[in-house]
């Protein structure tokens, strides 16, 4: 059928089929800024337009129900500044306050966002900060935590009144002046009541430590390096381009928990009509690997195909199709007729090693690692004693023992994993991907493909969130295989709902833990027992639970005697289930364990009558102490020696205290009371936390860099900016070293063919690890430019200029006698005129050592005692993360952990039946956060100097996602005394525990 | 999938429509979801062109035309707070310019607060042809085998009454995991309904007064088990809400 509308004021007409979005349609015309994200339900609002002047969701309005209307995208918006001659009138203000106040992160949902606010601010010149919540409240964020967001919307309106805004440099002064905890000390507020000023917690509160030196750019709140493109909607992401002759593919998944493909026919499949492929096991090289996406060796079993003859989950993989249209491949999966053996299954970890229990990996090809025996359904199997437990219990006064359990959950990035393969002009595999591991992929695939690494190209454009998920080869065999079967373009994108039936998720764990302590507090012995649920198949098994106990486990070692030599026991058993595999998510194992330890903490304090807040400081690991798993488990490396060199925890309590008023309100019966509302209580909880910074001796990342003529320099990192701001953060450190601004570093990342390797965005490690490399290429190249500007300088001279007298500046080369030398003229000298050379080099960092950082987490509550429903009010975080290199993106980091951390604190959780279906299958059921219900959110930075990194900085990325559910759960203890040991703490736990409790 | 896209500008053209049996043919009324199942073929009738977004005020009720966008009515502050802000908790900014009060109707579920509200409101729904009239308690019991052809026209708002809504999620604005919904007339009838489960919200008491109202709601909750909560814990805090609302209509 034939439509007419108008599009960004342009009449268009189309011919469309009655099916077709409007959403598909933009996007095939070019409108990219119109984001996919799984769904055609209206879930995430990534696809809003304005229609007639309305926000509403493309994805769920056909196109032909747009005929004769207005429909306006982000692309009308706003341009860059400078476009060449041409004059541009720039980016639209609201544009402009996303960048400056830090409010972009992957920029998925920026577009919609754009929109959002600019369509509130022409209703409502002057809205409230709950206007500017509602006006945001359909389009999700997995990012930001939405602070930045709404202080964005209300900066551009602010500015559109005409009013005068505070620079955002400015606040507060640059550089920061160490401050002490009373300068901030906050009194009681009414959550209810809190208004945010235009200018007010654009940049968190930085407590500076003596050791932390001032610099030009390390540390100041740069705009992100890619935020112009994202604001604009820019087709940056992976599905971003349309190849010619590009194929759909679409999976058949398993209904069935476990079963074997007794037959399965295609033929009539195939036999349809624009139906290029239909691929089954019979037809792919049986090659066993590993989805993780880690270094070599894969530190954990080889138990998956890219298709199989068992399927072991709901969800599970049984065929691939590659089609002329979505329409086409989702009519030829109906047409595949398979004949399934049903086997029996198990779905609760606590069965899965009992004798009974179905074996679910009986593959000759499986491969061990580290302890696994799929007989016992077994994918990992760790044991850690430290010290002499047995014999820290028998010194204890009290043995304190108690089970926890989290729940699995799901990293919910808001660009579904997407994948596009082609066979380039040279025959080679290029496979363009939303990936956090592209130099990982490219091996791993390479076998499971049959193609030598070299004839494989990875690249990985901008990525619309990550948070662990996209550190899995989940997706891009499937594609790869359809091109390779039918020679075409291939595209594959999971929906929203095989994000959850068929992606990763945090591995499920049931927790034991069992602690001796003395009466003064003391903490003599401490053990986990962790049952851990990897799902069907076995990827980060062994890690993301080693890491529980590694990091969960290291914080108290108790004081005294038993701080030389404490004594710590880790065990963990890993098994397979049929549900779907868990695998990578932020934080890595690592809230798993600190829900059990700070849980279990707070219960000990309370019941030896000790505060618990002092109760942690006795006990928590201090400065200059060994690490004490150092010496006992590493992933998949030999475990070192190492001693903890900063541990800024107690001055990040004494902040956070401060700020969230703990000292006014922990123990105030009267604040506990809420006037007027007899059913309601107020509690407040904390909990303190530590992580760590990449994996030492494994971890690596390359950088390299070249100057330009004009003085500017390329940066090229196989680091992959999951919409982190690592890009900016590294650029900034290359500009700190070069003496240029930011903006003269342009940073590419990540193509396996151009970028040096690195490991992937993972593991807390990009600022640190490939930082390092940036910095020390920067470092070989700001010398070959001290060399050039000596010789220069030296030219018609009698004396030489020492080249390590010269300083960088400022784009310019200073010589000791105050002579200078522009980077520019410095350029076109090595290029054009004298001896001629390319200024670049190339480096790579692998650290021996993972600082860790720490952080006290506050959470504030209220509760209803009569239905138990929770309501967070606040959450305040002080974090130890070295030196802060950007403190708005990193800020951001720290604001959207907590959010992501606060679901699966109250509501986050992935359940399933008997026959292992899943309840949750969109994000209706399973609920996210959204900007009009969210808590006040603060971040606290509390800089040490980490001796160990160029810049002094440590990890930030994970840390957020550890303590906001142990606090959460302390804090409603103490509202109303209710002890829930699972996440999430949902109204009928509580309302449980407090009929439980008397 | 959908084969057939139809916009009529006359009713008749659109209630003939929707009276066709092949292909099957839905109207587009206000609802997100918009894919058949896998393997159906479909017709759909978009409403847009028709008068069906009127607000008028008739004696005491409100009236609204089925295709009203819920956004509208909190614009412009169309039938009370109360309804206001369950709309407000239930549709982000989005999904109420897109969904309408009628789409509420034919496509709510028991997790809907706003259709458990409406349903204590005892709305009464004006259907095309023939203007016929059915209250929504009768139209979601049958919901599944109304008859084809029916176009939904008018949804009736009483005025002049009390009412009050309160539910337990786990969130501020997730899904209600219990929700309990009052409406009292100043004769003293009393309408309550209980949602968060099932495949629509229920009617536990419909009498001159609220005497009983605490027992049936208890019985009606006692069944309510689902994968989301236990009929014990719906049983209970189902009683608190509507303590809570009763007692906040007495001081009102």
């Amino acid at each position: 059928m034939n439509i007419s509308l108008r599009i960004n004021g342009v009449l268009c007409e189309f011919e469309v089929s009655p099916q077709t979005t409007l959403l598909e349609l933009l996007r095939k015309q070019g409108y990219f800024s119109v984001k996919f994200g799984g769904c055609k339900s209206g879930e995430c609002g990534a696809c809003a337009v304005l229609l007639d002047g309305k926000l509403v969701n493309s994805c769920c309005i056909l196109a032909a129900q747009v005929a004769g209307h207005e429909v306006r995208t982000t692309e009308s918006v706003g341009e860059h500044p400078q476009l060449g001659w041409r004059k541009t009138a720039g980016l639209h203000p609201v544009q402009q306050a996303l960048i400056d106040v830090g409010a972009i992160q992957c920029g998925y949902c920026t577009p919609a966002m754009v929109l959002a606010g600019i369509n509130l601010i022409e209703r409502n010149p002057n809205p409230t900060e709950e206007q500017v919540r509602d006006a945001l409240s359909g389009i999700l964020c997995r990012c930001t935590g939405y602070v930045k967001p709404v202080q964005a919307i209300l900066r551009a309106a602010a500015i559109l009144r005409g009013e005068v805004v505070p620079p955002l440099d400015g606040l507060p002064v640059f550089p920061f002046e160490p401050t002490d905890m009373p300068d901030h000390l906050e009194g009681i507020s009414e959550s209810s009541n809190r208004v945010t000023e235009v200018q007010e917690r654009v940049l968190p509160k930085i407590w500076v430590s003596p050791e932390v030196k001032t610099r030009v750019t390390v540390g100041k709140p740069e705009r992100k390096v890619d935020a112009i493109k994202l604001v604009q909607g820019k087709p940056a992401f992976t599905d971003d381009i349309d190849l010619p002759g590009m194929l759909i593919a679409k999976v058949l998944h398993s209904p069935h928990p476990h079963a074997v493909i007794k037959e399965i026919d295609v033929s009539e499949a195939r036999a349809l009509p624009g139906v290029a492929a239909v691929l089954t096991w019979q037809d792919l090289p049986r090659v066993i690997y590993s989805t993780a996406g880690q270094s070599d060796p894969i530190p954990g079993p080889l138990d998956t195909f890219s298709l199989d003859r068992k399927v072991r989950f709901v969800g599970d993989r049984v065929a691939f199709v590659a089609a002329e249209s979505e329409e086409i491949a989702e009519k030829a999966l109906g047409l595949i007729r398979v004949e399934y053996e049903c086997l029996s299954s198990v779905l609760d970890s606590r069965l899965a090693m009992s004798p009974d229990a179905p074996v679910i990996h009986d593959e000759p090809e499986y491969q061990n690692f580290a302890g696994s025996d799929p007989s016992r359904n077994l994918a990992a199997e760790i044991r850690i004693d430290i010290g002499d437990v047995e014999q820290g219990f028998r010194e204890a006064d009290f043995i304190f023992e108690e089970e926890y359990e989290v729940a699995k959950v799901q990293q919910a990035h808001i660009e579904p994993h997407v994948v596009i393969t082609y066979w380039d002009e040279d025959d080679r595999l290029v496979i363009r991907t939303s990936t956090q591991v592209p130099f990982h992929v490219r091996r791993i695939l390479a076998p499971v493909l049959n193609l030598p690494v070299k004839r494989i190209r990875v690249i990985k454009p901008r990525i619309g969130g990550g948070f662990g998920g996209k550190q899995e080869v989940l997706i891009e065999d499937v594609a790869a295989h359809l091109t390779i079967a039918t020679g075409r373009p291939v595209k594959y994108e999971y929906t929203r709902e095989e994000e959850f039936i068929a992606a990763r998720s945090r591995h499920p764990m049931r927790i034991r833990m069992k602690t001796g302590v003395k009466q003064d507090g003391t903490i003599t012995a401490n053990e986990m027992r962790v049952l851990s649920d990897t799902g069907a198949y076995g990827c980060h098994a062994l890690t993301v639970t080693g890491n529980t106990g590694h990091k969960a486990m290291a914080l108290y070692v108790g004081d005294g005697k038993y701080r030389e030599s404490p004594n710590i026991r880790f065990y963990a058993d890993v098994v397979y289930t049929n549900t779907p595999p868990a695998g990578a998510f932020r934080g890595y194992g690592v809230p798993q364990g600190f829900w059990a330890v700070e849980r279990h903490m707070e219960k000990i304090s309370r019941k030896l009558g000790i505060d618990p807040v002092e109760f942690r400081m006795k006990n928590a690991i201090r400065q200059g102490e060994l690490h004490p798993f150092s010496t006992a488990w590493s992933e998949g490396r030999e475990p070192r020696p190492e001693i903890i060199q900063t541990v800024g925890l107690e001055e990040c309590i004494r902040q956070g205290k401060a700020v969230i008023g703990w000292d006014q309100k922990f123990g105030n019966p009267d604040w506990h009371k809420v006037p007027g509302k007899p059913h309601l209580r107020r509690g407040i909880g904390m909990a303190a936390v530590m992580q760590g910074t990449a994996i030492p001796y494994l971890d690596m990342g390359g950088a390299s860099i070249k100057m330009n003529d004009d003085g500017s320099f390329n940066l090229l990192v196989g680091a992959t900016d999951l919409g982190t701001g690592s890009d900016t953060v590294l650029a900034q450190m290359a500009a700190e070293t070069l003496g240029v601004p930011v903006e003269d570093i342009i940073v590419y990342s990540s193509d396996t063919d151009f970028t040096p390797f690195d490991k992937g965005a993972y593991a807390s490690s990009t600022t640190y690890i490939s930082g390092a490399a940036v910095v020390k290429a920067a470092e070989q190249v700001a010398e070959r430019i001290r060399i050039r500007a000596a010789a220069m300088f030296s030219t018609g001279q009698s004396e030489s200029v020492d080249p390590s007298s010269i300083v960088l500046r400022e784009r310019t080369a200073f010589a000791p006698d105050g002579r200078s030398i522009s980077f520019r003229d410095i350029a076109h000298n090595a290029l054009h005129h004298e001896n001629q050379e390319q200024i670049m080099a190339v480096a790579s960092y692998m650290s021996p050592v993972s600082p860790p950082p720490f952080a006290a987490q506050f959470a504030e509550v209220c509760v209803d005692i009569e239905t138990g429903q929770v309501t967070v009010e606040r959450l305040v975080m002080a974090v130890d993360s070295g030196v802060i290199v950007n403190p708005l993106t990193a800020s951001g980091q720290v604001e959207g952990g907590m959010t992501q951390a606060l679901g699966y604190a109250v509501c986050e959780e992935m359940v399933y039946d008997t026959y292992g279906n899943p309840r949750e299958r969109d994000l209706v059921d399973y609920h996210i956060f959204r900007a009009n219900e969210m808590p006040e959110l603060k971040t606290i930075f509390v800089e040490t100097y980490e001796p160990s990194h160029p810049y002094g900085v440590k990890a930030v990325a994970e840390i957020p996602m550890d303590g906001v559910a142990p606090a959460v759960g302390n804090a409603v203890v103490d509202a109303c005394g209710a002890e829930v040991n699972s996440t999430p703490v949902t109204p009928e736990k509580v309302w449980r525990a407090l009929r439980g409790a008397g | 999938m959908i084969i057939e896209y139809h916009r009529p500008n006359e009713v008749e053209e659109a209630i003939r429509l929707l009276g066709r049996e092949k292909p099957k043919t839905i109207p587009l009324i206000g609802n997100t979801r918009v894919n058949p199942l896998p393997g159906e073929d479909i017709a759909v009738v978009d409403l847009q062109n028709l008068p069906l977004d009127q607000v008028e005020m008739v004696g005491n009720a409100l009236v609204l035309g089925s295709m009203v966008r819920l956004s509208r009515v909190i614009e412009e502050n169309i039938g009370g707070k109360a309804l206001q802000e369950l709309i407000r908790r239930e549709f982000s900014h989005n999904i109420r310019n897109m969904a309408t009060v009628g789409g509420v109707i034919l496509g709510g579920d028991g997790r809907s607060e706003l259709l458990a509200g409406l349903l204590a409101l005892d709305v009464q729904l004006i259907w095309l042809p023939g203007l016929n009239e059915s209250h929504l308690g009768d139209y979601l019991a049958l919901r599944d085998h109304w008859e084809m052809g029916s176009l939904l026209n008018e949804i009736h708002l009483p005025g002049n009454v009390q009412f009050r809504s309160d539910s337990v999620r786990r969130t501020p604005v997730d899904q209600p995991l219990i929700s309990v919904s009052v409406c009292r007339w100043p004769s003293g009838r009393t309408r309550i309904v209980v949602g968060g489960f099932g495949n629509v919200p229920q009617l536990v008491l419909d009498g001159p007064t609220s005497e009983g109202a605490e027992i049936a709601v208890r019985s009606i909750l006692r069944q309510a088990n689902d994968e989301w909560a236990s009929g014990e814990y719906r049983l209970e805090v189902g009683a608190i809400l509507l303590r809570r609302l009763m007692n906040s209509l007495n001081e009102e």
